[in-house]
């Protein structure tokens, strides 16, 4: 996930705003901007606490596991 | 419930459906359907797109034939599909997600989009609902909805009436989530149902 788009995310659950906490990042150049790549990581609810997890760069957003 | 039993509703269903009759275009699904769906988002250059059930990125390939990759954010329930659309389009934003709860924050993108998935969402309003939740003021949300009767009865039915249920059903719910200036095509060949499919459009008010 890239960093930036964490303006735009919210907790599917509440939609509280989501914290992010990074493992494992990179900062990749697309199209002449670098930025910020989360590899690894965690995005836990602000308000209701639920923890979502980013793995191989891909938020897992989900209420319910399925 | 029964979409006309509210006469309101089935009289505004009416209005929208004799504007765009002479519309139908009896085409297959496709790279022109999804094209199609594309234009009926009014996507342009700048905008920031979102599509709901990418899946394996059939409908999202279509999209970043129209802007680039970094501006489409594409969600789906399925890791798997995920990982199939990547090999396809690399930076393009994924998101693992339920099309019923969108992980977004409201008035975000210019323009949603869902094609051939809302036939899978347990609550296709809830999830019709979220997505003009999500999109901006004056930007639209569009839905490609498969269309199979089940059997031939309501097939024949269905033929008879020469109303599509689904189609109402979908307009009814782009009603109901607040959407406005709603359009829609309905495409393929009448004698080959299982092909059939309503894009519907709408607009954030």
């Amino acid at each position: 996930m890239r960093k930036k788009l964490l303006d735009i995310i919210c907790c599917p659950k509440c939609r509280g705003d989501l914290e992010l906490t990074a493992e494992e990042t990179k900062r990749e150049e697309i199209k002449g901007v670098e930025e910020e790549i989360i590899i690894t990581g965690k995005l836990v609810c602000k308000n209701c606490g639920k923890i979502y997890p980013i793995k191989d760069e891909i938020p897992y957003l989900l209420v319910e596991e399925v | 419930m029964s979409l006309l039993d509210n006469k309101k509703r089935a009289r505004k269903f009416y209005k929208y459906f004799s504007k765009v009759y002479d519309r139908i275009n009896p085409i297959f699904y496709s790279k022109e359907m999804r094209k199609i769906v594309v234009e009926m988002a009014n996507v342009s250059d700048d905008d920031f797109v979102l599509e709901v059930g990418s899946g394996t990125g059939f409908t999202t390939e279509g999209i970043a034939e129209k802007i680039d990759q970094k501006r489409i954010v594409a969600l789906d329930i399925t890791e798997e599909q995920i990982f199939r659309s990547l090999k396809k389009l690399p930076n393009v934003n994924y998101f693992v997600g339920d099309a019923e709860n969108l992980p977004f924050k409201d008035k975000t993108f210019d323009a949603t989009i869902s094609a051939g998935s809302i036939e899978y969402w347990p609550n296709p309003l809830k999830g019709i609902k979220e997505m003009a939740r999500v999109t901006k003021s004056g930007g639209r949300v569009v839905v490609l909805a498969p269309r199979r009767p089940e059997n031939k009865i309501i097939r024949a039915l269905a033929n008879l009436v020469m109303l599509f249920p689904s189609t109402q059903q979908c307009v009814a719910w782009f009603m109901m989530a607040g959407l406005e200036k709603i359009r829609f095509v309905e495409v393929g060949p009448y004698r080959f149902w299982k092909k059939l499919a309503v894009i519907v459009s709408g607009e954030v008010p």
